[in-house]
């Protein structure tokens, strides 16, 4: 009976890790984002992606967000600072700070398989380690980023406090003397 | 009580440091941005505050505060375009060189709570179940019949059957059942972590007399009693009792085991006065404590991994073992006995009654051989801590009676499946009918028109087999499980101060336990 009863919990545990599979992952190099009580202190933009129009093709480049000025998004990469009009941005996501989607992960498959403990109890303990788990975990691989499809001016204005220099680039800065802030890269 | 396994311990280390861990690092940020024109002390609270400069520069602000018009000050540090690190120290920064303010406001996550909430929940079950297995799943066959406002538990079936070879017939009385019309549905449900095996369930229907009642003794003979005389007295160790056995209600007398020998006895005298003449018979109305099913769970643990074998040697009654649950388990424990004080004034035992099992109440008659005199007394003897009682009252007999058996017109299985073969089953025809756990059959009974004067008997034959839970493995002890059956007087004894561990709360434990609820 009771490997009936392992073999259930397996089952609903694997379930739950397919559903984590498909949590949203963080796009900044590792290293690069502070977590969220660091971000308060962190001087350096948030970590932009972006889909974009080049021609006829669609390209992606990401990099620091560094201002959004004369409706364009300015994007510091590993070689340079890109320039790219809002109008030809298809997507863009950009990540604040480090999530703990892992942990909240492990948390509730650890959860799950306590309920082994509960005897018959886990046929509603389990489930709802499930229900409550999974839902915290996708809601905290959302958090700390922002992400929109073909985003709007409004939206960029309302991101823009994540740049570098939500102020826009101040005059006088030669943009080729901008660095990327230093990370460990892995 | 059982331990933790070590892999079960390792999780729960693994649980407290990811809570801890989630305590700590799971914040989420709120960033607000502030021109200087419009920043007030009021709008801006932040533990630090950064100054973004019109230069690209830019503060980082500890213990900071508009301490003067368009000016803030604070101790931190200042990074330049880049962000390397220029200064530290306290600055005072005028308005006119500031482009934005931004401040950071940190929170907690509000999935922490959620999860925390759900570990202490996973928690306080764990030590729940780890501190009393053997209360946290429930037992028995059970039958279910309308009593005038609800569906009611009314009997529970051949609860002593707990292997092949201890197959019994059973008879419970319905004493509680309201028939709303002729057809009479029975729930028959599988609520507990067993395997039933039912070889029929039929009701029995026996005429009443005007204003009495049908009565069944343990033997299975049933006789017509026009009416009942009720104690004048009825006193146990714990002084006056006779409000708890007036009625069949619920509101039931017990006592607790002797915490050193779980066979103690106690007695409850009884006294009547203006006994009738004539044939009487004493009806009780009782059930068993959890006590049974505690010793029973226990044998199963010591059995552990080996539970089969002793089944097996039980089914070929190898080493006599079915009697020796019958005379030795059930018989050291005790029945109810009757004892009966005669015209002499000499008691001597006249009946007794036993049915096992602690989820129905049982209304069974003790015919009584002895004369009595007009102001009679009875006691009652019985295991300390064993039993409920719930109804005593003398009964003037009429004539015995050959009740009419009825089978099954139909049977659905769940809520919905009529199920021609469970039908057949139950009716005896069949072959039994075996159900697990969950399992639910609600079958109907066609009665007579004057159903409203039967009195309604449910005959159930079968065996059941219990579940091994993996907690009880670990407490294997074949001399422990012999013991029960070679010396089960040491065995009660040994086990005495366990049993009473857990005694005050094992019935709410055992009925809050259910594996499902019907």
């Amino acid at each position: 009976m009771s490997s009936i009863r392992s073999r259930a919990l397996m089952i609903l545990i694997a379930s739950a890790l397919t559903v984590f599979v498909g949590c949203a992952s963080v796009q900044a190099p590792h290293g690069y984002l502070p977590d969220a009580s660091n971000a308060q202190k962190n001087v350096y933009g948030g970590w932009i992606t972006l889909e974009y129009s080049a021609g006829n093709a669609v390209e992606t480049t990401d990099g620091e967000f560094i201002a959004f000025q004369d409706s364009s998004a300015y994007v510091l990469t590993e070689f340079r600072l890109i320039r790219i009009p809002s109008t030809d941005i298809k997507r863009a996501s950009l990540d604040i700070y480090s999530k703990n989607t892992l942990l909240f992960a492990l948390w509730t498959v650890a959860g799950t398989a306590t309920t082994a403990t509960h005897g018959w109890y886990l046929i509603i303990s389990a489930p709802l380690w499930l229900l409550t788990g999974i839902p915290s975990t996708i809601s905290e691989s959302m958090d700390g980023r922002l992400a929109e499809e073909k985003p709007s001016i409004s939206w960029w204005l309302s991101t823009s406090k994540f740049s570098r220099f939500p102020q826009g680039i101040p005059k006088g800065i030669d943009p080729d003397n901008l660095v990327l802030k230093k990370y460990r890269y892995e | 009580m059982r331990t933790l396994s070590r892999s079960d311990f390792c999780l729960w280390c693994i649980m407290i440091l990811l809570l801890l861990a989630g305590g700590c690092a799971m914040n989420r940020v709120d960033r607000q941005i502030y021109r200087p024109a419009v920043a007030t002390l009021g709008d801006m609270q932040s533990h630090y505050l950064k100054v973004h400069m019109t230069n690209g520069d830019v503060y980082v602000l500890d213990n900071w505060s508009l301490s003067k018009p368009a000016e803030v000050s604070g101790e931190g540090k200042l990074f330049d375009y880049n962000r390397h690190l220029m200064q530290s120290g306290k600055f005072t920064i005028p308005f006119k060189d500031i482009a934005l303010f931004e401040t950071n406001e940190v929170s907690p996550q509000p999935q922490i709570a959620v999860m925390a909430l759900m570990t202490g929940v996973s928690l306080v079950m764990t030590i729940y179940c780890i501190a009393n297995p053997k209360a946290c799943f429930g037992s028995c066959p059970t039958f279910y019949v309308w009593d005038g406002k609800r569906m009611q538990v009314q009997a529970e079936g051949f609860s002593a059957a707990i292997a092949p070879a201890l197959e019994e017939r059973d008879i419970d009385a319905l004493y509680r059942a309201k028939p709303p019309n002729r057809d009479l549905e029975v729930w028959i449900t599988n609520e507990a972590l067993e395997t039933h095996v039912i070889r029929y369930a039929a009701l029995l229907l026996a005429k009443r007399p005007d204003k009495g009642r049908v009565y069944v003794t343990p033997s299975g003979e049933f006789y017509e009693s026009d009416s009942n005389c009720l104690p004048a007295s009825a006193t146990g160790a714990e002084g006056d009792c006779l409000k708890k056995l007036s009625a069949v209600d619920g509101d039931e007398r017990y006592s607790s085991a002797d915490s050193t020998n779980l066979e103690s006895k106690e007695e409850i005298s009884l006294k009547f006065k203006n006994v009738p003449g004539g044939r009487l018979g004493l009806v009780l109305g009782y059930r068993q404590t959890l006590l049974t099913t505690f010793l029973f769970y226990q044998e199963l643990a010591y059995m552990g991994n080996r539970t089969g074998d002793w089944i097996a040697g039980l089914q070929q009654d190898k080493m006599g073992f079915a009697k020796a649950i019958k005379s030795q388990l059930w018989g050291s424990l005790g029945t109810i006995e009757v004892l009966v004080q005669d015209r002499d004034g000499r008691w001597k035992k006249d009946g007794e009654v036993s049915e096992v099992g602690p989820i129905a109440t049982n209304v069974e008659l003790v015919r009584l051989s002895t004369p009595l005199p007009k102001t009679a007394n009875i006691k009652l003897r019985l295991t300390r801590g064993l039993w409920r009682l719930d109804y005593a009252a003398l009964a003037q007999l009429g004539n015995e009676v050959e009740p009419v058996r009825v089978l099954p017109v139909s049977v659905v299985r769940g809520d919905s499946v009529a199920d021609a073969s469970a039908k057949e089953k139950l009716s005896g025809t069949g072959g039994p009918l075996v159900t697990l756990p969950g399992d639910k059959y609600s079958v109907i009974y066609r009665l007579p028109e004057d159903f409203q004067s039967c009195e309604l008997f449910l005959d159930t034959k079968g065996y059941y087999l219990e579940w091994m839970r993996k907690e009880w493995e670990k407490e294997e002890d074949p001399e422990m499980a012999l013991m029960m059956f070679e010396k089960p007087s040491t065995f009660f004894r040994l086990l005495a101060p366990e049993f009473k561990k857990i005694e005050p709360r094992i019935e709410q434990d055992f009925w809050s336990s259910k594996y499902v609820e019907h």
